[in-house]
């Protein structure tokens, strides 16, 4: 077990490295970094002072090191657009996206989980086909336009929820709502397939043919079965939950890390963007390694 | 209802365009502590009736008539609730053909017969565990405590075959359903399992129903026989008369299918023609994928083998699942390259020979009729395209030599552009053995070519492959684990175990006068009729 | 049924009531035929296509014509709207239903165009790593966990921004970020084909990896790539949406839907129809994709029936009731 988790540490930290390489690459690449500090406007001797003054004409791959080092040592650069040290604005920023995913990823539990238990053992029947109909329609339907639309309702039609701000919980239900429906799909269709495939297997009809049935042979020999390919999927959504909270703080008004990104893009802020996109990444292999460390758990054959 | 089990005129179907029933006016009698067998082919609904009476049915199955009274109580006036807590795994037990799955994967086998114990008797952990140690060892399982830990992908196949039957046992049941539970099985394993469950039968006073595909294990287990075949029952009545004096003429096609597989060829016309192959020290070792940090796993599959091979014969390759006759098979056949040794064909290497030369010099045929053609292309293309490949310039010759194959092998012209999933098994695994000829090969590799395909099927392609032998002089190289189908078509046999050669000769003396303790443990798992 | 006529009048040998005479692409007909979820996911997408191809010219108004004295009229459901303007006019005096037609066109370009580049880089990566294996295959797969963990949205934003908003450069910027699926699907079918009979067969009567892969692996993958196909044009056409939304994808005065939408924001509680309208129809869009894509993948599934209907039915009332409640 402990062998386990270990190669799969050495694999996250090794793509967590490739990644920060990759990204580094390309945003120092795709734009010319003296030019963003200097502004749009500015002379092209204002430019050359500003690369010379902020070392941005040394070798990328000299920059790259010292960039990471830094990270390693918690200090993650100086933005150019806040002027103010990137370490403190995520340290600033973070709580509010992290309640988010959490919060969403809850929802998506709470509507997915039971929805697709129902819906197998059921199959074909009313709840069945309601379940797929939401999960089709959740699927087409685009998360910033339901924001959108839960604002036109909950701010005119049923005041319960604010609908703009981060100051309490309740600010956070609509935001989490809309998030988390967006998981709904993959994870109601995991549940529902897995949990077909186990009561059309044969362990089941083994089960069964010992007389058990009904919620015992539901819950004492299906679920921990069914259960094993959703905790993957359901980490991999956590993981997306982070990157895609860009569109539903911005909707909403959250000053989270989503909102942060998205600003720091359109002021062409390449060292905070660079650092979110990094810890973006990082989050999702951390939680995909839990999920893998769960998953040896349930499952003896992963163990070894 | 005197009768211990008595089933009158079930019938079942399932829904479709027009209702058939795929069970039809099924009756079976059984007395206390009495013993059944039924027999059929695939599809003959000896599955079904079964479950009809343990209430597995699939959910669109619908049982359109019939009565059955099992203990003194007629079932169809007991409501699933009552039958699920009061006879199912209590006084009706179930053991499937497919060990691998039946049990589930992720508990351990202690928790799986602890709570099947628990569920039906009120006891504690304590009991139920010694109630769990105490079948373990009834089903002859060393090291019971250790069992109880271990996880089913842990054990083997016959083992967890034991652990099935220690389950369906745990609550006494007074009758166990056996159904097909030997054919994922090997061999020697095989009769180890049929050998337990009549012992165990005798040990624990139940009534066995034993449903199997082969009519000669079916007549070693059970005094009383059913046979099926397409949801019909054929003959019924005591299994000596059956087999003796049967009355219908599928029945007798059935017998007489095994009696032509097991009938012993006295002469041997021998004559030494010259080696068409030579394998020398060859060898094939596999290496699972290293996990990080461990040493890497490696399986002898093949160790250090020599034999040949004379033009015109038929050398079959005996052995069990694991013995690496697949291996050889396929390096024969240029499919894998050994790692040591070498094989040569007419005197040339097969691995330095291009695919061209090798193609027209060596063909296979492999086991599994639904996998061997591609499901997007049409026979006619399919048995062409050997020809296509490898002579390009025939134009109009080729459909001529396509149906010229096609005739050879019996198959109708109209197949010509058809699609595999239009064709049955056997018709399938005839297109297989059309495009194996077409090019006029010396060597046929044929690996289990027979061992999907229900028993009158597997005679007709048996038929057909030595008539090609006689008519073309090809080399056949037959791989099986089935000693009547070895024993029907070659000279001469090698027996494999654990990758390396046991014993070879003559088929038959070979067979009747084993010298190894292998060879002979395989010939006592046959049953012959 | 219509589909049932024309399936009838062209295929007559398809409706054989002997289901072991049917060829390969009468099974698929019959199955289709019998799939209500993939006829209305393919009626759909057939007529928003033709909308968004002839719509234009039918209706013979430009979506940049500007005309500042009819700024925000009402669509003509509403109080005050007229015929002139069927679903009246935004900020700037445009004709809406112009824009949204036009629209059309730009989420089906960069939908198809986008879905189609990711599929030629996961099914090349896919095959090859599940025809090669080995060292490939584990090549391959840490491409995979990095392509996986990399933030898409943000990184796409960030891309589409710093090298400058195009329709050619978001087609490629989300093509490239969007093959993980294409990839795992083809790599996982290869591998279990490759095994297969037929293909060993193929082999020994001296085929070449290369017509191996293209005469005995590729035609046999294709159903479910074209599956993951639908779903991708679906993906990747909110993902366009949402990068427009944001600013940082198609830019005005294109009518891009998610556009459309980040610019009716401002009227968000006076004229929400300048949001409603053009989210209806990128709903009704991926809707159709997606259930056509999900039609094909029971109908391609070779264990769904040909008699009973489908596995899996859309709840066709159900959808209905969902898109009358977001109307209103």
């Amino acid at each position: 077990m402990l062998r386990f988790i270990a190669g799969r540490l050495i694999v996250v930290i090794a793509v967590a490295i490739t990644l920060s390489f990759i990204t580094f690459f390309l945003l120092n690449y795709a734009i010319d970094p003296a030019q963003a500090v200097a502004g749009e406007e500015a002379l092209f001797e204002e430019i050359e002072q500003v690369r010379i003054q902020y070392g941005f004409d040394r070798p990328i791959l000299e920059r790259y090191f010292e960039w990471a080092s830094g990270v390693m040592r918690g200090n993650f650069g100086e933005s150019y657009y806040w002027n103010k040290s990137v370490y403190l604005l995520v340290l600033e920023r973070a709580p509010e996206t992290i309640t988010l995913a959490l919060m969403s990823v809850s929802v998506t539990i709470i509507i997915a989980i039971p929805l697709g238990i129902l819906a197998a053992l059921n199959p074909n029947s009313i709840i069945d086909r309601f379940a797929l109909g939401i999960a089709v329609a959740a699927q087409a339907v685009p998360n910033f336009w339901l924001g959108l639309l839960m604002i036109i309702l909950f701010a005119l039609t049923f005041p319960i929820f604010p609908v703009s701000g981060d100051k309490t919980y309740f600010h956070f239900v609509l935001p989490a709502i809309v998030l988390g429906a967006s998981s709904v799909p993959p994870v109601m269709r995991l549940m529902r397939t897995g949990l077909l495939d186990v009561v059309d297997s044969d362990y089941i009809r083994t089960a069964r043919s010992n007389g058990f049935y009904g919620w015992n042979l539901t819950i004492n020999h299906s679920m921990r079965n069914a259960v094993l390919p959703v905790v993957s999927v359901l980490a991999v959504q956590l993981g997306h939950k982070f990157g895609g909270s860009v569109i539903t703080e911005s909707v909403f008004a959250i000053n989270g890390l989503g909102r942060l990104a998205l600003e720091s893009i359109l002021g062409t802020d390449i060292p905070t963007v660079q650092i979110l996109v990094f810890i973006f990444a990082f989050m999702f292999l951390i939680f995909n390694l839990f999920a893998d460390i769960l998953n040896a758990y349930l499952d003896p054959r992963l163990r070894k | 209802m005197n009768n211990f089990l008595e089933i009158k005129n079930l019938s079942i179907a399932f829904p479709g365009n027009h209702l058939v029933n795929t069970l039809n006016n099924f009756n079976l009698k059984l007395e206390k502590n009495g013993s059944l067998g039924i027999v059929g082919e695939s599809g003959s609904g000896k599955t079904l009736s079964m479950l009809a009476l343990t209430r597995l049915l699939p959910k669109q199955a619908i049982v359109s008539s019939g009565s059955i009274d099992f203990l003194n109580h007629n079932l169809s006036e007991i409501d699933n609730l009552n039958f699920y807590r009061n006879f199912s795994g209590k006084k009706i037990s179930m053991i499937f053909q497919e060990p691998m799955t039946a049990l589930n994967p992720v508990y351990t086998i202690g928790r799986q017969l602890m709570h099947t114990y628990m569920y039906h008797n009120k006891v504690g952990k304590k009991e139920a565990h010694h109630k769990s140690l105490e079948m373990l060892s009834s089903v002859k399982l060393s090291d019971n405590l250790e069992r109880m830990k271990q996880y089913p992908h842990q054990l083997s196949g016959g083992q967890r075959q034991r652990v099935m039957i220690a389950m369906a046992l745990i609550n006494n049941p007074s009758l166990l359903i056996a159904d097909e539970p030997t054919t994922a099985l090997d061999v020697t394993v095989q009769k180890e399992i049929i050998n337990l469950i009549q012992e165990l039968k005798e040990k624990f006073g139940m009534a066995l129903i034993f449903i199997s595909h082969d009519l000669g294990v079916v007549s070693q287990v059970s005094k009383n026989i059913i046979v099926m075949k397409r949801g019909d029952i054929i003959e019924t009545g005591k299994t000596y008369n059956v087999l003796n004096k049967p009355k219908k003429l599928y029945t007798k096609t059935l017998i007489s299918c095994l009696k032509n597989l097991n009938t012993k060829r006295k002469k041997n016309q021998r004559q030494k023609n010259n080696k068409i192959i030579e394998v020398k020290n060859l060898s094939k070792i596999y290496k699972l994928p290293s996990k990080l940090f461990s040493a890497k796993k490696i399986i002898n599959a093949v160790n250090d083998i020599n034999f040949s091979v004379y033009e015109g014969e038929t050398l079959s390759i005996i052995g069990e699942s694991g013995s690496g006759k697949s291996t050889v098979a396929k390096m024969l056949n240029g499919l894998l390259t050994p790692d040591r040794g070498e094989i040569l064909i007419s005197n040339k290497d097969v691995n330095k020979l291009d695919t061209n030369e090798r193609a027209e010099m060596i063909q296979p045929v492999f086991q599994d009729p639904y996998s061997t053609l591609n499901p997007n292309h049409t026979i006619g293309y399919i048995i062409a395209r050997p020809l296509i490949l490898n002579k390009p310039f025939l134009f109009d010759e080729l459909r001529n030599l396509v149906l010229k194959t096609m005739d050879l092998v019996g198959l109708d012209k109209g197949f010509y552009y058809r699609f595999p999933n239009q064709l049955s098994g056997g018709q399938r695994q005839r297109v297989a053995i059309a495009r194996a000829i077409i090019l006029e090969p010396k060597i046929l590799i044929c690996d289990e070519p027979t061992s999907s395909l229900d028993v009158t099927i597997q005679e007709q392609i048996l038929q057909l492959l030595k008539n090609l032998k006689q008519k073309l002089g090809i080399t056949i190289i037959l791989i099986s684990h089935d000693i009547s189908v070895v024993k029907y078509l070659s000279e001469r046999i090698l027996v494999m175990l654990d990758g390396e050669i046991v014993e070879t000769g003559d088929t038959i003396s070979t067979l009747q006068n084993p010298k190894k303790e292998y060879t002979k443990k395989l010939m006592s798992a046959v049953y012959e009729i | 049924m219509i589909f049932e006529l024309i399936a009838k009048r062209l295929y007559p040998q398809a409706f054989s009531n002997n289901l072991s005479e049917l060829e390969p692409k009468h099974i698929f007909l019959r199955k289709s035929i019998n799939h209500l979820g993939f006829k209305f996911g393919l009626t759909m997408l057939l007529i928003i296509v033709f909308l968004g191809i002839f719509g234009p010219y039918i209706i013979g108004i430009s979506p940049y014509e500007q005309d500042l004295t009819k700024r925000l009229l009402p669509p003509i459901w509403v109080e005050g709207g007229n015929w002139e303007h069927i679903f009246g006019t935004d900020g700037n005096g445009r004709d809406y239903l112009a824009r949204i037609l036009y629209g059309t066109r730009i989420s089906l370009t960069i939908g198809f165009g986008a879905a189609f580049v990711g599929m030629i880089i996961g099914i090349t990566l896919g095959i090859l790593a599940g025809y090669f294996g080995g060292w490939v295959d584990q090549l391959v797969n840490y491409l995979l966990t990095c392509q996986l963990a990399l933030p898409g949205l943000l990184l796409a934003m960030t891309v589409v921004f710093l090298i400058g908003p195009s329709i050619t450069v978001v087609i490629l910027v989300i093509g490239v970020l969007h093959w993980t699926l294409f990839l795992v699907v083809s790599r996982s079918a290869t591998q279990r084909i490759r095994n297969l009979d037929y293909v060993l067969a193929a082999n020994a009567i001296g085929a070449s990896k290369y017509q191996i892969i293209f005469s005995d692996i590729i035609p046999n993958i294709l159903n479910q790539i074209i599956v993951i196909f639908t779903l991708e044009v679906g993906i990747a056409i909110l993902s366009e949406a949402s990068l427009s939304f944001l600013g940082v994808g198609i830019q005005p005065p294109t009518p891009s839907w998610g556009l459309l939408i980040a610019e009716g924001r401002e009227a968000l509680f006076f004229q929400p129809w300048l949001i409603i309208l053009p989210g209806i129809a990128l709903f009704l869009l991926v809707v159709s994709i997606n259930m056509l894509g999900d039609g094909l993948r029971d109908i391609t599934d070779p264990n769904s029936k040909i008699e009973i209907q489908s596995k899996v039915e859309m709840p066709l009332s159900n959808l209905k009731k969902n898109i009358n409640s977001k109307k209103n």
